[in-house]
């Protein structure tokens, strides 16, 4: 893989984990859940990735952790977005609008002789 | 043991979902606000995380040992995870720590103001005594640092340079050193030096006027010989330095260096400077060089012109008759070597250079090397370096009063507050945190009274200077980086010594017994901590104030020293000429000095004129001398006789007695027998026992005619207020000649009547700038005058020392008031009960005094042997005047329990108003 490619994916992946934190507050279990579902099972990705991915946003104060209590009764670190991270999703959201359009654009062009 | 739990093993996850741990997670989590713990939070959430999808996976109907397989499957590399979770944890941990940190020392900044602010009188009080304390000091140490720890500004590799010292022994085998080389002894020591060195000599001359009469502004003129920038290594900032046609010693160059503030004031630029003339008195100078801004010559007095030694004003110039004189010591030199290892050789050869020039004093003159910076060197003006240095412990000594002060204040301030720091204890406050709060309030203090220190100190540091060193060039502004620094240093350890003595008493009450014990007896028995700190601090001043009595009593003594002469009636008054403009100074100015004593005589209020060839204690000269039938002339303290030329009625003049035999006569001239007087230590010194009366002395060389001595007259001084007693005699100036050659008239000394002299002074200034017309330059100045810079160092000591033991005793009176003060709110309690027992006013007065009194008794006793033991560190400074001086510890002793009474008084009085109804209700 390509450096690009790599940039891609991690990008996309922030870019999911976000989205899925902007329903509600959700532990990781949770977040894989809902991508893998959201996507059908169309992306594998590792639940390794996702914690990492996870982490880091703490780091970046994109997301806030706090212990609580999962609906089973069990003890869940739960993730919510900061004020940080709705901003990092808009970002992210609409740079990957457009990475999808432009992609498409390609995808639907056709050559042009002069 | 946790399953998923150490150092990256790879366990089976399946394992996690059976050992669910029984870790109790309530106290985990109350402690994590303390101490994050990374590694188990993240064992927690992997831990959910497998436990929940296995859980899932199973209850879709797969075999659990499937579930979990796919699970750790769909999962990575767990290891690899759980390091990279770590390591991003690790961060965040810390960052939040750093936040918390800064976050609580904002708090504990936020609570000190707050309550610095409910109490502005405590606040101001401890301000203000820090700020004194450490003020003085700033101030002081500006002036130490500038006077001993810098080298002169401007001067390249200071290391390399020495000042050169003349060291020799005294009759009484003392070694003295003297800073000055004739030009003789000069001219050896340069011939002398190896390859490798340079070597220039200088003189300084103060007070000069820099224009062509007395009207114009004073600097400092600085003469030189030999190639002086060169040695030094300065760079000049325009122009160039003097050449070798100009620094050797017969060279006649009307040339000058002047300072870089001088061409600026005179020539608005450096640049602008360069080729303009400038005059001083009558000799007219072209501007060569402009030195760099900081240099102003390697002395203290800043120098503000350069120019050549042989152009010299009152100098015969042309003839060089300086360059021989062997008796007359004005050269400094100043030596560089390149390899700083040849200083001990280099210093032999001096020695051995000197010893060969040195033909009148002795045979065991040595050369010594000595710091160009002029207060480490020796020789310097000794009062003034030991005025300093002692000042620096008197601030030191203030500095430590004051914290002695502030931490008695805050004390007292916590004891009050022990209640609320009672609760705060039992509210789980920890006692660092409240150390760490305490520390806080007494730094806060510190920074407040460092700023206001510094004010202080800009104050009294420019003050300061001016009364301790006028002339010198400082070179920095009064408070500069280093008296910054200096400033911010003290203040944050005073505000930490006074802080932890306070955080080490007052962590530690009892808790139960403080919320018990409501506001009176809150457990804490009565300090032993703040009593100590009140006698030390009372010690102290006792201390400076009796420093302070015997300064001016010292200064009192030195007012009143009698130098010979009645100084308050004497105006020296004399004619600067150029040769260059025509005048001969030998023959006219003779003549027009002489008709002007003659007219003088005739002014109302001038009681007696005479004419000498030097201005008394303001220069002195030596003559070889010898006595008929003996090899040798008795010597004082290794030093000859000083001569002086003066014409009849010297003595009278100057209010001298002629004890035995006559004065002088207008008939002791040329042609007739040769005639002296000596001073009666003199007599005493060479004919113990016996009338000096016909005896005779042999001047210049030995086969000359005897002079016989004719009287006797009382002793004076010759140079200085304090000085040891010293053998004068006198020739009359009509014979001084021994070759045919004529004693010349250099000033005239008046005798005014009491009280008239300044008018004298004008009524001589108009007949002489009449008298002497174009070409000359008439000056005038009294004794009173000359004197004063000597006695200013006196008066400085007196009034600085004064001035400490002022303050000393302010700070020590507040701190007294303030710890009585605070014991009687303690016992407005008991205070009541006595009224409501019927105890009287005066009973309860007494009680308080008489307990304040006892405190104040015990550290002026202490302080009274430490200043007895301190004396002699004194003694040196001091003149007349015993360290011990009993009256004068007497009297510290006294004022001290004097002040301490009165600040008892205060509390005392309001003990006496406690009511017994509120004090007993308070129960």
């Amino acid at each position: 893989m390509t450096q690009h490619e790599l940039d891609l994916i991690q990008g996309t992946l922030n870019v999911l984990v976000l989205r899925a934190l902007s329903w509600q507050p959700m532990h990781g279990y949770a977040v894989a859940d809902f991508i893998r579902h959201g996507s059908r099972g169309t992306f594998n990705i590792l639940d390794g990735a996702l914690y990492t991915a996870l982490h880091r946003m703490e780091e970046l104060r994109w997301v806030e952790a706090e212990w609580g209590t999962s609906v089973k009764g069990k003890r869940a670190k739960f993730y919510s977005l900061t004020t940080a991270g709705r901003r990092a999703l808009r970002a992210e959201t609409s740079a990957w609008t457009r990475y999808v359009e432009a992609v498409a654009g390609v995808m639907q062009a056709k050559p042009q002789t002069a | 043991m946790d399953p998923l739990r150490g150092g990256g093993r790879r366990r089976d996850a399946g394992e996690a979902a059976d050992g669910v741990s029984g870790r109790p997670t309530g106290w985990r989590r109350f402690l994590r606000l303390w101490r994050p713990n990374t590694e188990a939070d993240i064992d927690a959430e992997l831990r959910f995380h497998f436990e929940q999808k296995i859980a899932d996976l199973v209850a879709r109907g797969a075999a659990p040992d499937v579930a979990r397989a796919q699970a750790v499957a769909e999962f990575g590399n767990v290891a690899a995870v759980r390091s990279s979770l770590r390591e991003i944890d690790g961060r965040i941990a810390k960052h939040r720590q750093h936040a918390e940190w800064w976050e609580s020392i904002a708090q504990d900044l936020g609570y000190v103001l707050r309550s610095l602010r409910r109490s502005p009188g405590f606040t101001v009080m401890v301000a203000v005594t820090l700020a004194l304390g450490l003020g003085a000091n700033a101030a002081l140490f500006s002036i130490l640092d500038r006077m001993f720890l810098q080298a002169p500004p401007g001067v390249a590799d200071p290391g390399q340079l020495r000042r050169v010292f003349h060291g020799y022994h005294d009759s009484r085998g003392v070694q003295q050193i003297l800073s000055n080389f004739s030009p003789p002894e000069f001219r050896a020591i340069a011939a002398a030096l190896p390859a490798g060195t340079q070597v220039a000599g200088f003189g300084t001359q103060a007070k000069v006027h820099l224009g062509r009469d007395d009207s114009a502004p004073q600097g400092v003129v600085i003469y030189v010989l030999g190639d002086y920038f060169g040695t030094l290594g300065v760079r000049l900032a325009a122009g160039r330095p003097f050449d070798a046609s100009e620094w050797r010693a017969e060279a006649f160059a009307p040339v000058a260096v002047i300072s870089y503030d001088l061409a600026h004031d005179r020539f608005l630029t450096a640049q602008n400077a360069v080729g303009k003339t400038f005059e001083i008195g009558s000799h007219q100078y072209t501007v060569i060089g402009i030195a760099p801004k900081p240099f102003r010559g390697t002395d203290l007095d800043a120098g503000d012109v350069w120019v050549p030694m042989n152009t010299r004003g009152t100098w015969a110039n042309r003839d060089m008759q300086w360059y021989e004189r062997h008796g007359t010591l004005f050269i400094r030199a100043l030596l560089r070597a390149h390899d700083i290892r040849t200083f001990p050789a280099i210093r032999v050869t001096t020695t051995v250079a000197l010893r060969k020039a040195a033909e009148i004093r002795d045979t065991l003159a040595f050369a010594t090397f000595g710091s160009i910076k002029e207060a480490v060197a020796p020789g310097f003006n000794v009062s003034e370096q030991a005025i300093a240095t002692r000042l620096g412990a008197v601030a030191l000594a203030i500095l430590l009063i004051a914290c002695a002060n502030v931490a008695n204040l805050l004390l007292a301030r916590a004891l009050q507050r022990r209640r609320e720091i009672g609760v705060r204890l039992a509210l789980g406050v920890s006692r660092s945190r409240l150390v760490r709060q305490l520390l806080t309030e007494s730094l806060v203090l510190a920074t407040i009274s460092g700023l206001a220190a510094l004010l202080v100190a800009a104050w009294t540091a420019t003050a300061l200077r001016q009364a301790l060193l006028p002339n010198v060039q400082w070179g920095a502004p009064a408070i500069g980086l280093h008296a910054v620094t200096f400033a911010a240093a003290t203040a944050v350890l005073a505000g930490f010594a006074a802080g932890l003595v306070l955080a080490l008493h007052a962590s530690r009450p009892d808790v139960t017994g403080v919320l018990r014990g409501g506001a009176r007896d809150g457990g804490l028995p009565r300090s032993r901590v703040r009593t100590t700190l009140l006698v030390s601090q009372l010690a102290l001043s006792c201390v400076l104030l009796t420093g302070a009595g015997l300064f001016v009593r010292s200064l009192q003594r030195v007012e009143t020293v009698d130098i010979g002469y009645d100084a308050a009636q004497i105006v020296f008054a004399g004619l600067r000429t150029d040769p260059e403009l025509g005048r001969s100074r030998d023959a006219e100015l003779d003549v027009l000095l002489k008709e002007a004593a003659q007219r003088i005589e005739r002014f109302p209020g001038v009681e007696h004129v005479a004419f000498t060839e030097n201005v008394p204690m303001s220069a002195f000269s030596f003559v070889s001398n010898f006595l008929p039938e003996r090899d040798s002339v008795p010597t004082l303290d290794g030093s000859g006789p000083i001569v002086s030329f003066v014409s009849p009625g010297f003595f009278a003049t100057m209010g001298m007695r002629v004890l035995v035999g006559r004065d002088f006569s207008p008939n002791d001239r040329t042609g007739s027998e040769p005639v002296l007087l000596v001073n009666s230590i003199m007599a005493r010194t060479l004919w113990p026992g016996e009338s000096a009366i016909g005896k005779c002395l042999i001047l210049h060389k030995r086969e000359d005619p005897c002079r016989r001595i004719i009287g006797v007259v009382s002793n004076s001084h010759y140079g200085r207020l304090i000085e040891r007693p010293s053998m004068q005699f006198y020739v009359p100036l009509a014979q001084e000649g021994d070759d045919g050659k004529l004693g010349t008239v250099g000033a005239l000394e008046i005798r005014a009547a009491i009280g008239r002299v300044t008018d004298v002074g004008t009524q001589v200034r108009r007949l002489l700038v009449g008298l002497g017309g174009t070409g000359s330059t008439p000056w005038i100045r009294t004794l009173a005058e000359q004197l004063s810079p000597e006695l200013r160092t006196w008066r400085l000591g007196a009034a600085l020392f004064s001035a400490a033991g002022l303050l000393a005793l302010l700070v020590a009176a507040v701190g007294v008031y303030s710890t009585l003060a605070y014991t009687v709110s303690q016992r407005t309690h008991e205070m009541g009960v006595r009224v409501a027992l019927g105890a009287r006013e005066t009973h309860i007065l007494r009680l308080v005094v008489g307990e304040g009194v006892r405190v104040v008794a015990v550290g002026v006793a202490a302080g009274a042997v430490i200043a007895l033991a301190l004396g002699r560190l004194v003694a040196s400074m001091l003149y007349d005047t015993s360290p011990h001086d009993p009256a004068v510890l007497v009297a510290s002793a006294v004022v001290l329990l004097g002040v301490a009474v009165v600040a008892c008084l205060v509390p005392a009085w309001r003990a006496t108003r406690a009511d017994p109804m509120t004090a007993l209700r308070a129960e």
